[in-house]
């Protein structure tokens, strides 16, 4: 094995075909060449007169800023070699010093399938389970959806901005819709719960109203909804899973409206709580109250006595 | 109704024995034959399918039943119920109904028909025999379609004549086929129900696939009529949707039409139940259907059902266009709670017993 100064000139940058990393602009790695030079040689595959770059992307493209002219790298010269014996170089060698993110290991099996041709078979057995991941199928289709992903959608997954489980969810869904997905999540901040929640209502509302996801997500009522000036990006979140909720259970907002006014029409003391069943199951309901002295629970008696007295009470069964 | 062809037979070693086992065979030629040890042979291989809920029906397995054949119906134990039993001759059905629970139910995605009929009735005689002060309402649609297979298996063959030997067991037929003709001439003796489930024929159209037509299904249930069979009706599921009103409305007035509502043993009413894992194998299986987007809250048992306020109005205004077309129908409401009963049948719910005994005097053969 022989290693060589290589002109980064005669270096193919564009060609990424056994590119892995997602991050080619790691932060730290410019700093480290900078001070103490290039420790670790690149891998290049020397074919029709081109070098094309196996490992390595990140550190070579770091020298090239740096303005360096050469770099030290092993070359492999063999014109016929196959694109997997090639890109096995480079997966064996990122696997023996680090982790790969979720969108790398899509890349990686991505290369494996369409570049490297490896049978499925093959990559469910051997590769998943290299990749920590489970040796299944649908494990395999998940990942090569994610590596279709929107390139906003990708940075945002990068930066722990949305789940592995919504950013698989997403791949799924068509470029305009992960555009303008993309888009909205940039505005809003949602938990990992509600991310599910609200991706799910999207879908929902979009097959209810018979349009695509990109026309649920463009409703006025949520353009409105990411202008509203004075609130945060995590309360926005929150009004946009309430939002879509009401418009996915009109039926069920529409019954909890009446029985807040109902129950608004009783005047009863704030401390006391008046529910109803879950989901307005049963006519029945729930009544509770607090009191610290003996002097509050007669109070808050006869306030309920009151309220029983009262025509709105009758009303707020009626409701129900 | 698109007719069942299976690919291929696989055979339990047992079966061979049974007698029905052979009239199968014998009236599907041509089809590949196999001997099996086990009915989950079958498993390893549909479970490395795409969707073994399709590639499964394709493979008819003939086997015995082990364990009891006859349940209390799932239902019982609510708060209102009428206290039937089901009996399963088989186990999945091939008319790919979108929100078949069956998809979702069964361990094994085949078709399975169970061949010792004589040990089936020979436990339903002994069960009724014990308790011969009561009647019991034994239907065979739960975990498959009564009568959809009934070309190829010839159960109604034997089990309408030994209903009728039966002091008190009444058989009801539950169905969306039109596969009656092995019941003319049966010697029913006013022992068997033959019951149509029966929907609007938007859902029919969209969501009942290879089941007969609502038309298919209305003149079979005219058919039995006149061969002296009561007949009943199952709007079972109900399903809400845009425009619902006038499709329930314009269903009930054509079936009402169809058939001779004095021979109406029974119309229930029951709007779609869904377990969450249903909802997700319709949505994967039938994506052009529009039931998973109901709006489904979660009830008893985690069941995702309508909400009240849309199953009390739906239960109310069927109930109003049944009395419109047919006033003396008994109409009930299947798995529902007594508030649900009151508030959409604008009266008091009838005790279990009562339901139950009310029933058992519409086919009054004891």
């Amino acid at each position: 094995m022989t290693f060589e100064e290589i002109s980064l000139e005669t270096i193919d940058f564009e060609n990424e075909m056994f590119r892995i990393s997602e991050n080619l602009d790691p932060p730290g790695l410019r700093a480290s060449l900078n001070a103490i030079g290039q420790l670790c040689p690149a891998v290049l595959l020397s074919q029709r007169k081109a070098l094309r770059i196996i490992c390595g992307f990140r550190r070579l493209r770091a020298l090239r800023d740096l303005g360096k002219k050469t770099a030290l790298a092993r070359v492999v010269e063999d014109e016929s070699v196959d694109p997997m014996r090639a890109f096995s170089l480079a997966f064996w060698d990122n696997l023996s010093h680090r982790e790969f993110d979720p969108l790398e290991k899509a890349r990686l099996l991505s290369t494996l399938k369409g570049v490297c041709g490896l049978a499925q078979d093959t990559i469910v057995g051997t590769y998943l389970p290299l990749l920590g991941l489970p040796s299944h199928k649908n494990v395999l289709y998940a990942y090569l959806s994610l590596h279709t992903l929107h390139s906003a959608l990708r940075q945002m997954l990068n930066e722990g901005k949305i789940t592995l489980a919504s950013a698989e969810r997403l791949a799924n869904w068509d470029r305009g819709t992960q555009s303008a997905i993309a888009i909205l999540f940039e505005k809003i901040h949602l938990s990992a719960s509600l991310q599910r929640e609200v991706l799910g209502l999207i879908e929902e509302l979009a097959a209810i109203m018979e349009v695509g996801a990109t026309e649920v997500v463009g409703m006025p009522e949520i353009e409105e909804l990411l202008v509203q000036p004075g609130i945060s990006a995590h309360q926005r979140g929150e009004k946009l899973r309430d939002l879509l909720y009401r418009r996915r259970n009109p039926c069920l907002t529409r019954a909890t409206e009446r029985f807040l006014e109902g129950r608004k029409a009783l005047n009863l003391p704030h401390d006391v709580r008046l529910t109803p069943d879950p989901f307005f199951e049963t006519p029945r309901v729930h009544v509770e109250f607090d009191a610290s002295t003996a002097e509050r629970f007669r109070g808050i008696a006869e306030a309920i006595h009151e309220a029983a007295e009262g025509p709105a009470l009758e009303r707020l069964f009626e409701l129900i | 109704m698109v007719p069942y062809q299976p690919e291929r037979i696989w055979i339990q070693k047992q079966s061979w024995d049974d007698p029905l086992t052979r009239s199968v065979v014998e009236k599907l030629p041509g089809i590949p034959v196999r001997t099996i040890r086990d009915v989950d042979e079958l498993l390893p291989e549909l479970n490395s399918t795409s969707d073994p809920h399709t590639t499964g029906k394709r493979t008819l397995i003939l086997a015995r039943h082990l364990g009891r054949f006859m349940k209390e119906c799932p239902g019982s134990g609510a708060e209102v119920c009428c206290n039937y039993f089901v009996i399963n001759y088989a186990s999945n059905c091939h008319l790919e109904c979108s929100y078949c629970v069956l998809q979702s139910y069964l361990n094994n995605p085949a078709l399975v028909v169970f061949t010792n009929a004589e040990q089936l009735m020979a436990e339903v005689r002994e069960k009724l025999e014990r308790s011969p002060e009561r009647l019991f309402r034994i239907g065979t649609g739960e975990t498959s379609d009564s009568l959809a297979l009934d070309g190829i298996t010839g159960y109604s063959l034997l089990l309408v004549p030994f209903f009728a030997s039966l002091a008190n067991g009444v058989l009801e037929l539950k169905t969306k086929s039109d596969q009656i003709s092995n019941l003319q001439g049966l010697d029913h003796g006013g022992h068997t129900v033959v019951s149509w489930s029966v929907n609007s024929r938007r859902i029919c159209g969209s969501d009942e696939l290879k089941s007969a037509s609502l038309d298919e299904r209305l003149a079979a249930a005219r058919q039995c009529q006149e061969w002296g069979y009561k007949v009943g009706l199952h709007f079972d599921p109900l399903i809400h949707y845009e425009g619902w009103e006038s499709d329930y409305e314009q269903a009930v007035k054509e079936i009402f039409a169809a058939v001779d509502p004095n021979g109406i043993a029974w119309v229930s009413l029951g709007a779609l139940r869904f377990t969450p894992h249903l909802r997700e194998f319709v949505r994967k299986r039938f994506p052009k259907s529009k039931i998973p987007y109901g709006e489904f809250v979660p009830g008893h048992h985690g069941k995702l059902r309508y909400l009240r306020f849309i199953r009390e109005e739906m239960y109310s205004r069927m109930r109003s266009w049944i009395r419109r077309s047919a006033p003396q129908a008994f109409v009930y409401l299947c798995m529902e709670s007594r508030a649900v009963w009151e508030k959409s049948l604008g009266c008091a719910a009838p005790e279990t017993a009562r339901l139950s005994s009310r029933m058992d005097g519409i086919v009054q053969v004891k």
